[in-house]
């Protein structure tokens, strides 16, 4: 039976399917914001954020019962950098991988009760030149083969590094800029990555969601090109590659300045060609307009078929058999910033 | 003699033994460092980085709004709240 953890702007739910639906526990951290789910060392992780009390983690082994732990992610006085929101927490074979806000990431050997700041990456060479974007200056995505690391930070760019996260260099070589005319010298950053995604059978090849359109790169990310053949607008904020069906999945949005589905009509689409071509995914989506957003952490998959996202309007959907057929779930929720499918 | 701090339901998550502890100290910083000696998790949450009360909390000793070299009675009553904030400043 599927299980579904929900993080939103008002605390977390867990839904589990019933004979006659989906039962829902919660709100799990009432009043908090719930931005980020992970899974290490026979715990559940969950990342939360209030606008008052500032971050934290929580680990529970069962969804009820949960632990805040003593110290999460914090920046040293010395940075003068403030710790506004976890904004993933990635699992790398027992080590975990948090991308925060103000951007950077920290990494945790221990299951996420102690961690530390991946300097590498915090004070790189092109740091002053960091500028936030809309959704401010955040590390939100994190990928991981072996010693090869990718980060992704949001109105920065993509970094990968080679020798299992001492040392990352800039790799976006392809992807427009944007803010600047098409005639103007490429910079080393200021690229606005929203989601990124790969095989982790082919690890290098890696999908792009970027505020300039949707891109791949079929070498770890030393030259990237466009693939948007079918698509209605390049904007948004997904990117998931399904492993067992090698289905790549988005859902675009009209533009940055618009972030609501074309015409109201919410879809995944879905590429069979490694992102060469698009189309709808599948059948089941509402005929009635639907003009809200899906955020950058709001889905998850379990690389077995199932894939779920969850709207800035509160709600669900589901495809069991890799976007074939989808379902709106009938729960609601407030505005939904994470989704984690539980296996 | 020991003063009180209570704190909001919000932080219910966020600490090992309740809302209200009893506390030891002569001025609020003081106190705090006491609480954060048996609830460590709730520094991050009420002082910012460089370990001033953060902008969106508001602490009050016996009713009158304090900062952290306020004095502290031996009975006081210190209230931790969420400041009810926003709106744009006027230029």
């Amino acid at each position: 039976m599927t299980r579904i953890a929900v993080g939103t702007e008002k605390g977390a739910y867990v839904l589990d399917e019933s004979r006659t639906g989906w039962d829902v526990s919660g709100p799990i951290f009432p009043g908090w914001k719930v931005t980020a789910f992970g899974y290490a060392d026979d715990h559940h992780l969950a990342a939360v954020g209030s606008n008052w009390f500032g971050v934290a983690i929580h680990r529970s082994t069962d969804l009820e019962a949960w632990d805040q732990i003593e110290s999460p992610p914090a920046w040293p006085e010395s940075t003068g950098r403030k710790m506004n929101q976890i904004w993933t927490l990635h699992d790398d074979d027992g080590r975990i991988w948090a991308g925060v806000d103000e951007a950077g990431m920290f990494t945790s050997e221990d299951g996420g009760l102690t961690w530390r700041p991946v300097a590498g990456l915090n004070e790189h060479a092109t740091r002053d030149d960091w500028e936030p974007g809309l959704g401010g200056l955040c590390a939100h995505r994190v990928l991981t083969a072996g010693d090869v690391k990718w980060a992704a930070i949001s109105a920065v760019g993509v970094f990968r590094s080679d020798d299992g996260g001492s040392n990352w260099h800039p790799k976006n070589d392809g992807v427009d800029p944007v803010g600047l005319p098409d005639d103007a010298p490429r910079p080393e950053v200021g690229y606005c990555v929203h989601c990124v995604a790969h095989d982790p059978d082919r690890p290098e090849v890696i999908w792009r969601q970027d505020h300039s359109g949707v891109y791949r790169t079929d070498d770890g990310g030393d030259k990237w090109h466009r693939i948007e053949n079918g698509l209605p607008a390049n904007f948004g904020f997904v990117m998931w590659r399904d492993r067992s069906s090698n289905r790549l999945f988005t859902i675009p949005l009209e533009a940055d300045a618009n972030r609501v589905p074309v015409d109201g009509n919410l879809r995944a689409y879905a590429s069979d060609d490694d992102g060469d071509s698009w189309a709808v995914s599948g059948s089941g989506w509402s005929d009635s307009p639907q003009f809200t957003g899906v955020l950058r952490g709001a889905f998850d998959g379990d690389h077995q078929g199932a894939f779920c996202f969850g709207t800035t309007g509160g709600k669900l959907w589901l495809t069991l058999d890799s976007g074939d057929s989808w379902s709106e779930l009938a729960p609601s929720f407030p505005r939904i910033a994470a989704v984690r499918l539980i296996g | 003699m020991t003063s009180t701090i209570k704190l909001p339901r919000m932080l219910e998550g966020s600490v090992r033994s309740g809302l209200s502890h009893g506390v030891v100290g002569t001025t609020v910083q003081e106190a705090l460092d006491h609480l954060f000696q048996s609830e460590p998790g709730l520094r991050g949450h009420l002082l910012d980085e460089r370990g001033a009360i953060r902008p969106h909390v508001s602490i009050f000793v016996d009713g009158d709004q304090a900062n952290l070299e306020t004095p502290v009675g031996e009975t006081a009553e210190i209230r931790v709240l969420h400041a009810v904030s926003g709106g744009r400043q006027r230029v």
